[in-house]
């Protein structure tokens, strides 16, 4: 007694996402947890019974949850405009990793013997545990103390009072949020590289006597370009946890400036500190939920084994 | 005389066994630099007085002769000023000397509150079956979600840095021990794994023995690297907070905008982060206020990196030829 056969495809490719699902239903409950947790903080001032402290939360929490259009309708302006300002900079800074990391980590995780290859180890390294505020600082010194005065051309605005958008200031925000997501791809690729290089099935094709270009785009390239997809999540998060500091050295109005704002002030006095805090803390959670969602589906595609381990789960 | 070769036997395999550890060592530029950063930072920490060149808080003359110009404070790096001074006139050299302490010991208490939290809570939720270890697991997964910049400052904003150092260590640590805890969590899951483990459990070991004996012996060598990349990580987040303008020592609460009017705040404690508080719009002016506390921080972080990730690759060859 099987199922007709198109019920059964149906109900196939429903469960193909069901483990998506479930990973961004873990995903939302860790952001309704952080929201909760910034409607507690938001109430805690100095003196105040703990109690009181608590109680206040809750309420301001509920009171959040319950209102959520009305103050979404206060804030939308406010949030859209701060999300646009870091989305622009953090796909800019990862887009700038992947296509300036990916091709250095496979050169370097092809020809691990070669000096370059050893001095851009030896930077990726560096560029992993660099502080962002110190790469600020370098790339506002770098450029206009030495840059401006010896070619005469501004590469890099650090402020603007005119009203159109300049291209410019977004450079210095997004190479500082480059650093880390370069440094990362550049890694993990030639470390995905040097395996895949020593693998059996490489061995077997250079005896074969393929061509050495030959075997690194059909055997190598193919084994190491989806480890470029598993670390966008990663970078994400590494342009995240950075995006206070930058935003706040480049003096970007987007989330991660507007973060530190709202919590020392409101924005509006009409407006609760918390539940701005919280929609900003939102749009970058279900932006990262997003991102993992469509790279984990992407990267199931891409490879087979992974989507059968998935399923199974 | 059997007993007297195999302890010798013994001593000699121990010998070379250290003397292997010690060429391993020596092989690694990376460890050495490390951990020559960490014996200057100890040094500086526990002799500031003897180290530095000045009293921190002594201010410089009005006006001072610097590469035959007279200039008014705070003075460029030169020979008598090694690295420059504050708007006061104050050594910036004697002030990161004398500030290294109390920076060390923040970063320091966070690394051990997040060490202790984590590895406690991992080894709860590996011991614990059910209700425990469910919830635990799942606690150390929100933790993870919540960015430690963020937490930290509205944290000691809304309660206020005037706190001191307990506030500090409290709103650093409550975040960042996620990764300890998944950590022990699957450590102790591997160790339970394997045979002596279920030799232990069948001459019936306590669960405090298996821990003594078993486990911590096999899980110091990945936790002790670890340990220093954390107190980096926390030296990391005292700087992103002092550039913000909360710092350990602040008489009052520095706001945004008068870092953004670019406020000078008053510094009764030289600490690190403090260094760095306000001086964002001073870097074209006077970029010595800002990038000579930022150095002292990247090279404390570098050295811990380099003295954990080296100590990982020496532990770990160690473990593997023990077997």
């Amino acid at each position: 007694m099987d199922p007709p056969e198109g019920t059964k495809d149906r109900w196939g490719a429903a469960r193909e996402f069901l483990p998506f699902l479930r990973r961004g239903g873990r995903l939302l409950i860790s952001l309704l947890a952080v929201i909760f947790a910034t409607s507690l903080c938001s109430f805690i001032t100095i003196n105040q019974p703990i109690l009181r402290v608590i109680y206040d939360g809750v309420a301001g929490f509920l009171d959040f949850v319950f209102n959520l259009g009305h103050f979404w309708g206060d804030v939308n302006g406010l949030v859209g405009d701060a999300y646009w300002h870091s989305f622009l900079v953090v796909a800019l800074a990862i887009g700038l990793g992947l296509l300036l990391g990916v091709p250095m980590g496979f050169a370097v995780g092809i020809r691990p013997h070669l000096l370059t290859s050893k001095a851009m180890r030896f930077l990726s390294y560096l560029g992993t545990m660099a502080p962002s505020f110190l790469v600020a600082l370098f790339i506002m010194i770098f450029f206009v103390l030495y840059v401006l005065p010896a070619t005469g051309i501004r590469f890099i605005l650090l402020s603007s009072q005119s009203e159109v958008f300049d291209p410019r200031r977004l450079v210095p925000i997004a190479m500082t949020l480059a650093v880390r997501p370069l440094a990362y791809f550049t890694s993990a690729i030639a470390a995905a590289s040097r395996d895949a290089a020593a693998r059996d099935y490489v061995r077997t094709a250079r005896s074969k006597g393929l061509t050495e270009r030959l075997v690194v785009f059909r055997h190598i390239w193919p084994n190491v370009w989806p480890v470029a997809l598993d670390g966008i999540p990663v970078a994400l998060l590494f342009s995240i946890s950075t995006l206070p500091i930058v935003e706040f050295v480049f003096n970007w109005p987007g989330i991660g400036q507007q973060l530190l704002f709202g919590i020392v002030a409101r924005p509006r006095p009409e407006i609760p500190a918390a539940a701005y805090v919280s929609f900003l803390l939102a749009s970058i959670g279900i932006t990262y939920i997003l991102v993992v969602l469509v790279v984990d589906n992407l990267r199931a595609r891409a490879d087979p084994r992974l989507r059968g381990r998935l399923l199974d789960e | 005389m059997n007993s007297v070769a195999t302890a010798s036997g013994g001593s000699m395999r121990r010998q070379s066994r250290s003397r292997g550890l010690v060429r391993h060592i020596l092989r690694r530029p990376g460890l050495i630099i490390g951990a020559a950063i960490l014996i200057a930072l100890l040094m500086a920490a526990l002799f500031p007085a003897t180290l530095a060149p000045r009293d921190p808080e002594a201010r410089g003359p009005a006006m001072q002769e610097i590469g035959g110009q007279w200039v008014a404070p705070p003075y460029p790096p030169s020979a008598i000023y090694p690295l420059g001074t504050d708007p006061q006139a104050r050594d910036l050299l004697s002030r990161l000397i004398h500030g290294t302490r109390s920076t060390l010991i923040i970063a320091a208490a966070v690394a051990v509150f997040r060490v202790v939290l984590g590895t406690g809570l991992g080894w709860a939720a590996a011991f614990y079956r059910g209700g425990i270890r469910r919830n635990t697991l799942l606690l150390a997964s929100l933790s993870a979600t919540i960015p430690s910049l963020l937490f930290a400052y509205l944290v000691i904003v809304t309660v206020g840095p005037t706190r001191g150092p307990a506030l500090f260590v409290l709103a650093m640590g409550l975040t960042g021990w996620a990764p300890w805890t998944q950590m022990v969590y699957s450590g102790i899951q591997r160790i339970q794994a394997e045979e002596y483990m279920l030799a232990s459990e069948a001459i019936g070991s306590t669960r405090w023995s298996q821990t003594r004996y078993y486990l911590l012996p096999n899980l110091l060598p990945t936790l002790v690297p670890v340990a220093a990349s954390e107190a980096a990580a926390s030296l990391l987040l005292l700087a992103e907070l002092g550039f913000l303008g909360i710092f350990l020592g602040a008489t009052r609460q520095v706001t945004m905008s008068s870092l953004l009017g670019g406020e000078q705040p008053i510094l009764k404690m030289p600490e690190w982060g403090a260094m760095l508080a306000g001086t964002r719009l001073e870097i074209f002016n006077w970029w010595w206020l800002t990038v000579m506390p930022a150095l002292a921080f990247a090279l404390a972080i570098f050295g811990m990196h380099l003295l954990g990730d080296g100590l990982r690759e020496v532990l770990d060859i160690d473990q593997r030829r023990r077997g």
